[in-house]
């Protein structure tokens, strides 16, 4: 799978203030998250610097006009999470990981691309579906939100906003088969 | 609620069941269907690697 290389530039992660606004304004919402994907507040807070550690690193890929950043830290989140239960099914947890005044020393590295190209992919993928399937598919899978707080929000039952989470996943596997997605 | 129109809520209900949205006692009730369930067994055969992505 090949996704063409962004170069746009997103400000608001290119200096460690930026990363700063960026977990003001998203942090509360990515620990709740990575707090009911993990179980464990350490390792929910782990998790949410992992994340914007990843975030940080990948800034010149980060392309404001394909996603909210948003969306973008939730599609990072999703595999920062995914990474931890791997980890632990594999190895104990042992990552040692650093605060955002760290982030200033680390260069670009490459460690993380694989994750990264997955949170493209999937970006990317949801960008191709039709508009009720994506939304749903993102406010219910990338933001983890409940789904009575969506379907109140869409003003549909939750039995449509379950309809549109199961063929829109549907629709997204014909998308990541477009895309030459392998699994 | 028939059993037909229950079978089509419990297929539906796939997608939140493989991205691991039911609680326990629909996830308990999508995983005694889906045995029983050839249909079913083929969609969350093809679900399964999208929501693991």
């Amino acid at each position: 799978m090949v996704l063409g290389r962004r170069s746009t530039r997103t400000p608001s992660l290119s200096r460690e203030e930026g990363v700063r606004e960026a977990y003001a304004a998203h942090g509360a919402e990515l620990y709740r998250y990575t707090l009911r994907g993990l179980g464990d507040t350490g390792a929910a807070e782990d998790a949410v610097q992992e994340i914007f550690l990843r975030a940080w690193r990948a800034r010149e890929r980060y392309d404001s006009s394909t996603a909210s950043l948003r969306v973008w830290l939730f599609a990072i989140a999703r595999n920062v999470v995914s990474d931890q239960h791997r980890a632990r099914s594999a190895r104990p947890w042992a990552r040692n990981l650093v605060d955002t005044a760290t982030l200033e020393v680390l260069g670009e590295t490459s460690d993380s691309m694989d994750e990264l190209m997955r949170g493209w992919v999937v970006e990317e993928a949801l960008r191709r579906l039709g508009e009720e399937h994506r939304r749903a598919l993102v406010e219910t899978y990338l933001a983890d939100r409940p789904y009575a707080e969506v379907a109140e929000e869409l003003g549909i039952p939750v039995s449509t906003l379950r309809s549109r989470v199961f063929y829109g996943l549907k629709a997204l596997r014909v998308v990541l088969e477009e895309m030459e997605v392998t699994w | 609620v028939s059993e037909s129109s229950s079978r089509h809520e419990l297929r539906l209900a796939l997608g939140a069941y493989v991205l691991g949205q039911l609680d326990e006692v629909e996830a308990a009730e999508v995983s005694r269907h889906v045995e029983s369930c050839s249909q079913c067994r083929a969609e969350l055969a093809e679900l399964t690697p999208v929501a693991l992505l």
